[in-house]
């Protein structure tokens, strides 16, 4: 764990263009905990379990070859619609739920009850196919690009280019239409949208199960960069995790920019900017810039009072 | 002093069973083979660490999902110093090592996040988990690296732990240890405060009790029983597992035990701590291999649905509800109503259901039963509804003297 003050300018814009890239996958996870903590003010945890069961299940229907399991080998693009839409499924029933009799709980058990939820989906999936250990193919083809004199691959700029076409669209129909009054008018409070007449159980169920979709695409997405493991979707979302902390949880640009930050700083310093850095002392870094952001935010929010839920 | 352990008993459970549970838990080992053995122990350890969590969850109101990290630093920590190509030290100072490690690393976490509120302390004690998983589990001169190591089984004092069998009786000796302990400690006036801290920290901060202080003591001591059953993993399983059984997963595991459980009963926790332990194991036998993970999410769901009493707390009620009729029919009230009188007054003051001090989900035992001489309510509470029957209809309810704090005396 031994940090040596040098600096590798050649090798920055290569990190700067990888940076980038893994931030579009921390955010995809990291809009969806940001929009389903608006609805129920709790961590969507079961997230990480829909990203993780629907990687597993794009890795079945797409993979041409497995070593022990038999896989379908459908094509791509299609499986990957299959993916999103079991997906928003599953983000339906667990907002059907939380929307429902556990409205008023305490947030604190509602994450618990996700943590629960993510769990049992992960071990389902680790169930169905126990031992996976797979290289899982791009639904975008293997292709790559010259960036910087680095390599991109399409995969890489598909993610990005798909990130940026999802936040513009957020954006426009948060400020601009009146579903997204209604979300703003239920993030702040509920009751009061349940007073001027908002539909406020059919508009979280709504984003639940959008977030949900939105889940599965990440999971989908996240694998053809690493392995198919059981783990390796929650660590992206512990990155998602840490990108909405630093974006406050409430705003979609800051949770982008929380998720561009680890990106970069991950990439920079594990990619040998400053030197060569342990992998564990890029952990003790982050982990640092995440309780710096949770520092931040709870005396933005005054959540370091007594009472503070 | 013996009056005080005694009181470690639950008044609502009947004394022989307690002395059944102790000769099921002592003799079952004698009749099951070797591996359903080896299974118990692991089992008494993943009790101690979920009794441990119980600390932190029940009692304390704070989720933390660092303590799989925990166990395996203890668990490579002690190997490390036990074993004879580590330091070679005596397994009770390198058990002690793994202990305060734990104990201090979990207070660390509950330093840096004692001004925060819950979900917070969630995303914090994960992100330790990751961050031990990338530093501490890397480190190959502690865990053993690709090549794996091997660790004796302890002797001290004369006794030695080789087999399955004996060292089944170790881990289940300091489980009974560790439930004593917390039993104790739940009576003690540092207990009551955790608890009161739980139950309202404004109040706690009222009457002078620091919550930050109780919150740091509460996962000091969960990090000490983690670091506990974490150093007694490595010679039950004579090489240090995997750290595939240490990672994040691991820790939601642990959660679901003291979740499903409940914080109302200790004994409810090691129940559900074996049930976990032999469940997947049992349906393997049945050639179907299930992920524990499953076994671990339904019950973190369970849990969570039921309440903070959780399962345990359930069964208290039904049995606590049995006793009582139980009393009453054997003073021939067992019809559908008892009539509570005054004593000093023939009158009757009110008429109350049987069933009555059948506590309705989520809230504590108190039913109204009328209004008193200076215009008062009466409440009946079990021992209110004893002392009132006994004033007047000459019927005598054994009484639970003290007062009650979560249900519990």
């Amino acid at each position: 764990m031994v940090v040596a003050l040098q600096f590798n300018s050649s090798i920055l814009g290569g990190a700067l263009v990888q940076g980038v890239a893994k931030s579009s996958l921390y955010a995809l996870l990291a809009i969806a905990l940001v929009l389903t903590f608006r609805m129920s003010r709790s961590v969507a945890f079961v997230h990480g379990g829909i990203a993780s069961i629907s990687a597993y299940l794009y890795w079945f229907l797409a993979a041409e070859s497995a070593s022990k399991f038999a896989v379908k080998g459908w094509p791509k693009i299609p499986s990957l619609l299959i993916v999103i839409v079991f997906a928003g499924v599953l983000g339906f029933i667990f907002g059907t739920v939380v929307m429902g009799r556990m409205a008023a709980w305490p947030r604190v058990t509602v994450t618990t009850f996700a943590l629960g939820a993510m769990l049992l989906v992960a071990g389902i999936a680790g169930t169905i196919w126990r031992g996976v250990f797979e290289r899982v193919p791009s639904p975008f083809g293997e292709a790559h690009y010259k960036v910087f004199g680095e390599n991109i691959l399409r995969h890489e700029a598909v993610c990005i280019a798909l990130l940026l076409i999802i936040s513009i669209v957020l954006t426009i129909i948060l400020s601009t239409t009146r579903l997204g009054i209604y979300i703003r008018a239920i993030a702040d409070d509920v009751e009061a949208g349940d007073i001027v007449g908002i539909p406020t159980r059919a508009v979280a169920i709504g984003v639940w199960t959008f977030s949900g979709a939105l889940a599965g695409l990440g999971g989908a997405l996240i694998v053809p960069m690493t392995a198919l493991t059981e783990l390796a979707v929650l660590f992206v979302l512990m990155r998602s995790l840490a990108a909405a902390i630093l974006g406050g949880f409430d705003s979609l640009p800051l949770a982008l920019g929380g998720a561009l930050i680890f990106g970069l700083v991950e990439s920079v310093v594990g990619g040998g900017v400053f030197g060569p850095v342990s992998s564990g002392a890029r952990e003790v870094i982050l982990m640092t810039l995440l309780f710096g952001g949770i520092l931040l935010l709870a005396r933005r929010r005054g959540t370091m009072s007594l009472g503070g839920a | 002093m013996l009056r005080r352990y005694a009181s470690v008993l639950s008044p609502n459970v009947p004394l022989w069973s307690y002395g059944v549970l102790l000769a099921v838990a002592v003799g079952w080992v004698l009749v099951v083979p070797k591996f359903w053995v080896f299974l118990g122990g692991a089992a008494c350890l993943l009790a101690i660490s979920a009794l441990g969590l119980t600390v932190v969850v029940g009692w304390a109101g704070e989720v933390s999902l660092a303590s799989a990290a925990l166990v395996g630093t203890s668990v490579y920590l002690t190997g490390y110093l036990v074993r004879a190509d580590g330091q070679h030290l005596p397994f009770l100072v390198g058990l002690g090592v793994g202990m305060l490690v734990a104990g201090a690393l979990h207070s660390f976490a509950a330093l840096a996040t004692a001004k925060l509120s819950g979900i917070y302390v969630m995303v914090l004690t994960l992100g330790l988990q990751v961050t031990i998983e990338r530093t501490v589990f890397s480190v190959a001169k502690l865990t053993g690296g690709a090549e794996g190591v091997y660790l004796s089984r302890p002797s001290f004092l004369g006794l030695h732990f080789d087999s399955d069998t004996s060292f089944y009786y170790l881990c289940l000796a300091a489980l009974a240890f560790v439930m004593l302990f917390l039993t104790l400690f739940r009576q003690s006036r540092h207990g009551r405060a955790m608890l009161l801290v739980r139950t309202n920290r404004e109040a706690a901060a009222a009457v002078g009790i620091s919550p930050w202080r109780y919150k740091i003591l509460a996962f000091a001591i969960s990090g000490v029983l983690l670091g506990l059953a974490g150093g007694m993993t490595a010679p039950l399983y004579r090489s240090p597992p995997t750290l595939l059984q240490y990672l994040s997963f691991a820790s939601l595991f642990l959660l679901a035990v003291p979740v499903t459980a409940g914080s109302e009963s200790l004994i409810s926790v090691i129940v559900v701590a074996f049930t976990f332990t032999m469940l997947p194991a049992g349906l393997e036998e049945l050639h179907l291999r299930l992920s524990p993970n499953i076994v671990g999410g339904a019950g973190l769901l369970t849990g969570t649905y039921i309440g903070a009493r959780g399962i345990g707390g359930a069964l208290l009620d039904k049995l606590r509800d049995r006793r009582e009729s139980a009393t009453l029919a054997a003073a021939g009230l067992s019809g559908p109503t008892v009539e509570l009188r005054d004593g000093r007054e023939p009158a009757v003051i009110d008429t109350v259901p049987v069933g009555a001090t059948r506590r309705p989900p989520r809230t504590r035992t108190r039913v109204p039963a009328g209004v008193g001489a200076n215009g008062g309510e009466l409440v009946a509470t079990p021992a209110g509804l004893a002392a009132a029957l006994s004033n007047g209809s000459g019927l005598v309810l054994p009484p639970r003297p003290g007062s009650q704090l979560d249900g519990r005396r």
